[in-house]
Formats: structure tokens, sequence, C-alpha cells
């Protein structure tokens, strides 16, 4: 798998009221990915990307919302989701060098 | 707090102001606890958002709140403690900006002169006064029976003095020019400006001439089409009248509003009335001179920035002026010709103050009535005058402030010689004191 992929699979992080959650009590942080990206690519992105260590990834493919224009019906891309379980002694703080 | 003052003039003051970090730090918190209940962040409901995540997003703009908000507290306080009194705004410095470290900043200032001498011990003023005599009614009689004259036609050939109406129509080798010709227009012989061979065309003549007079316009005359060329005015002459002034009596006395027509109560009333002009005057005059001492008693370091303030404050004024006189705006006024008056205000008005503050001075009531009911004798109807004077706050503050002005003087008058310096009235209205006040 070469380097290149794996800077394209990350899109950005995902956060809300549920992923803040997560990375507070499981370790977990959340990306949103691209959809054909599998697990270990996820894995060794994070672990690239973020000088961390990966204890375990799950994903899930999230279906675009159906928007409406006015009498047009339209539709958002899918996505994918990917839970990131970091190993213990990992932190990943997207606030930081945000202000 | 911790706050240093350093000198860096005779009125210069720097102050460093030093804001410990964790009072800066649990404002900023508060703050964030504040904003955490309201923001709306994407992924959040309204008040779920974390701390952190808010930090992220505003604590820059929190923190610069904070710094701005307590350094204008603290400065407040800092003066206050350190018993200055700045002149015109401070200029305000963050020395530095972050998070965790004490909030400092440098305020420099000015502060106000100390004034030493607040009388005029020692100092002479020269009070003019003077004395309305007959000749001066006279004077005044006689202009206001020249408003009021009358024209009585004569058939007689014109002279010195009289009024000539005529026709005329002026030509330039045969021109017409702009403005050549009017109707039914009086000259006033020896009094109208109109060039002097026209005048002279028009003396002797009678109802009824008809003559041409020649004029050689001026070379620098504003009219360009006849200056310098020689201009024939075919004349028709209307009539000639003779100025007849009207009588003293009790018709004048009531055309000028004394009712019963007694001259002698008008001949009164203008004795009033000029010795009123007279006393206004040799007030004003003492005016000046009290405050040019006062001056000359104190050099006085003034504070740039309030000299700066004053500066513009009267080219904006020059700037409205002109504005209004509908010359041309773009001509810029150089502020550096308004430099030394700038600073006659500004220490006139620092002076004043103290010398208020020191005697604590008031707007007297009475005197201010009394100055109002002053100003409504010249009036026909006084009472609504006055009336109409104290319907009006700021019309009122005006004249407290012209009173108190006039308090100022006297309590310095007081500690001040005066010599009384007899002056005629004329002497006294138009003479060289009445405009060229030394400065």
């Amino acid at each position: 798998m070469n380097d290149e992929r794996l800077f394209q699979i990350l899109l950005a992080p995902v956060i809300s009221e549920k992923s803040t959650r997560l990375a507070d009590k499981h370790r977990q942080v959340v990306f949103k990915v691209i959809p054909s990206a599998s697990k270990l690519e996820v894995k060794q992105a994070v672990e690239r990307a973020f000088d961390v260590e990966v204890e375990s990834v799950q994903v899930v493919n999230m279906r675009g919302k159906i928007k409406r224009f006015g009498r047009t019906p339209g539709v958002r891309s899918n996505w994918k989701k990917a839970y990131v379980r970091l190993k213990e002694g990992h932190d990943i703080d997207f606030a930081e060098g945000h202000a | 707090m911790r706050v240093a003052v350093e000198t860096t003039g005779e009125l210069g003051r720097k102050m460093t102001v030093a804001i410990p970090a964790d009072e800066v730090e649990q404002e900023i918190t508060n703050r964030l606890k504040r904003l955490s209940q309201t923001v709306r962040l994407p992924g959040f409901r309204p008040g779920k958002a974390p701390l952190k995540i808010i930090e992220a997003k505003y604590g820059a703009q929190v923190l610069r709140e904070v710094a701005g908000q307590m350094i204008e507290n603290s400065l407040r306080e800092a003066l206050v403690q350190e018993g200055l009194q700045p002149a015109g705004g401070p200029d305000i410095e963050p020395k530095s900006l972050n998070r965790g470290s004490d909030l400092e900043y440098v305020a420099s200032f000015d502060v106000f002169p100390e004034i030493k001498k607040l009388d005029l011990q020692g100092i002479t003023v020269e009070r003019p006064v003077c004395e309305v005599t007959d000749d001066d009614v006279d004077t005044t009689l006689a202009s206001m029976r020249k408003q009021r004259v009358e024209w009585r036609a004569v058939e007689r050939a014109s002279g010195q003095g009289d009024r000539v109406r005529i026709n005329f129509h002026g030509t330039v080798e045969d021109e017409a020019f702009p403005g050549n010709e009017a109707k039914d227009y009086p000259v006033i012989l020896g009094e109208s400006h109109v060039l002097e061979e026209f005048s002279q065309g028009l003396q002797g003549v009678t109802a009824g001439t008809n003559k041409t007079i020649t004029v050689n316009f001026p070379e620098g005359y504003h009219g360009k089409e006849v200056a310098g060329k020689q201009v024939e005015f075919r004349v028709e002459v209307l009539d000639v009248a003779e100025p007849v002034l009207p009588e003293l009596d009790g018709e004048f006395a009531k055309s000028f509003g004394i009712e019963d027509g007694n001259v002698e109560k008008m001949l009164e009333e203008v004795h009033a009335n000029l010795t009123r002009e007279g006393e206004e005057q040799a007030a004003r005059l003492v005016r000046e001179r009290v405050m040019e001492a006062l001056i000359d008693a104190n050099h006085i370091e003034l504070p740039a920035k309030l000299v700066r303030e004053e500066v513009q404050r009267m080219v904006d004024a020059e700037r409205s002026m002109r504005e209004h006189q509908g010359a041309s705006v773009a001509e810029e006024t150089d502020p550096g010709q308004f430099e030394s008056e700038a600073r006659r205000r500004v220490a006139l008005g620092l002076i004043v103050y103290e010398v208020v503050n020191a005697n604590d001075l008031k707007p007297d009531k009475a005197r201010v009535r009394a100055r109002i009911e002053k100003m409504a004798g010249g009036y026909e109807d006084p009472q609504a005058f006055v009336q109409w004077y104290y319907g009006d706050r700021k019309r009122l503050e005006q004249v407290e402030s012209t009173v108190l002005e006039e308090q100022v003087v006297d309590t310095l008058l007081a500690t001040a010689t005066v010599k009384d310096q007899p002056s005629s009235f004329n002497r006294l209205m138009y003479g060289p004191e009445s405009t060229n006040i030394e400065r």
C-alpha cells in the first residue's frame, strides 16, 4: 500500500457530542473517511498521520441524506465513518491548533 | 495589580500596569462558561458543547475582550490609586497578550500642569472708564436721523448730497455690454458707489435733462468688458431730490419706539444705551487684560494632546465655516497656523478651570438673572425675552458660563491692582484698544 493512498484516506474528523463522549470514555476518535477505505487502511493512515498506535477500527457506511429542492429530489453522497480505538496512553486532540 | 509610574517629561507620565495571570484566567473561564450555555456549534445541541471545544474556537476572541475590559477597569483604578489625572485620553500599549502570563500594559499620557499663580497679586490691570458725553449722543442721533432721511423733489439743479434718479444706457464703441442699462436708478451724489466721472456728470442736472456722459473706466475695473475702455452713457434724469433730515421731534421719537413721543426720553434712552455699550466694551477689555495677565503669570507646559485636540477643533471649525460660505473646501487648512492660538486657549482653559475650583465658584443665580434682564433691556418686550431665555436649558447654560467667567474675572480683579484709565466713548469703541488687544 503506497503512502499516497494513505494520505487520501482520512477526510475529516467528526466532531459531535457523540464523538467527544466516545473520546473521553473509550479512547475512540471518529473520522470521515473515503468510502473505499478498509479498516486496515484507516488504521495505518491514522498511525501515520497522528503518530499514535491504533488498537482497532470499526467502520460504518453512512447513507447520504435525501434533500429536496422544491420538486427536484436530491441525495447527498454516501460516506464512510470510522471509529478508531487508540491504544492506552495515546490521544489525538483535534481542538489544538484550531484557535 | 501592580502599578509602576515613570516620569517621562515635565507632564509626561508612563504607567506600567500588570494584572496577575490567574485573575485574567478566571475571568476568561467565566466568560467561556457563560458562552457555552448559548453558543451553537454543529454537532452539538445548544449548551451541550464541551468547554474545551468552545475554548479552541472562541479562546482568542474572549482573551482580547477580557484584556480590553480589564485594561479599562484597571486603568481607572490605577489612576485613582496613584492620584493621577490624565489630560486627554491615554495611549495604551499592551505588552503581552498570552494565556497564562500576566497581563501587562503601558499607558502613556500627560497630566495636568500644576498652576501656581491663581491670583493677580502685584499685577496692575488698567480699566478703561468712559463718560458718555452729549457729543456722543449727538453723533448717534445724527446717524439715527440719517437712517430716516426723506427725499423731496426739487426743481433746481442737482448738487452734492442730492439724489438723482436716472435711466441710463451705456455703450462701448456703439456696442452694448452686460449690465449696461438700468431704469429708475438712484444715485446719491457724493455717496453712491459710482465712478467719479459719472457722478461728476450728474452734477447740476434738473429733472427731464437728457445728456451723454463719457466715462473712462479704470484698468482694474471688475467688469472685464469695460475695464480700461471709454464708455458713453445716455442718461435721462427722472427727478432730482434733496435730502430732508427728520426733525428731532415727537414723530421721530415715536418712529424709534418711544410711544409718548417724548424727545427728552429718547435722549435719555440713547444715553443709557451708549453707556451700556461702553460698559460692556470696558468689561470686555478688562476681561481680555485679566486673561492676558493670567497667561503671562503662568508659563505652564501644556499637555500636547489637549493642544492637538484644540488645533483639530479649530481646523474643523474653519472648514465648516468655509463650507458654509461655499468657498473651496479642497483648499487645505494648515493646522500650523492655529497652533499658537490653540495653545493660548488650552492654557486659558486650564487656568480658568483651576481658578474656578480654587475659589469654589458657581454661577450666581442673581447675576444670571440680572444679566438676562440686562440683555432684555434692549428689546421691546423684555419680559418675554427673559422667559424665552429661562425656557431653554442650553441657552441658560450659555449665560451661566458667561456669568461664571465674569465672576472669575471679578475674583481675579479683586487680587490685582486696578488702575482706572480715563477714555472717551469713541476711543473706547473704535480706538486702537478695541481691535488691537495685545496677545
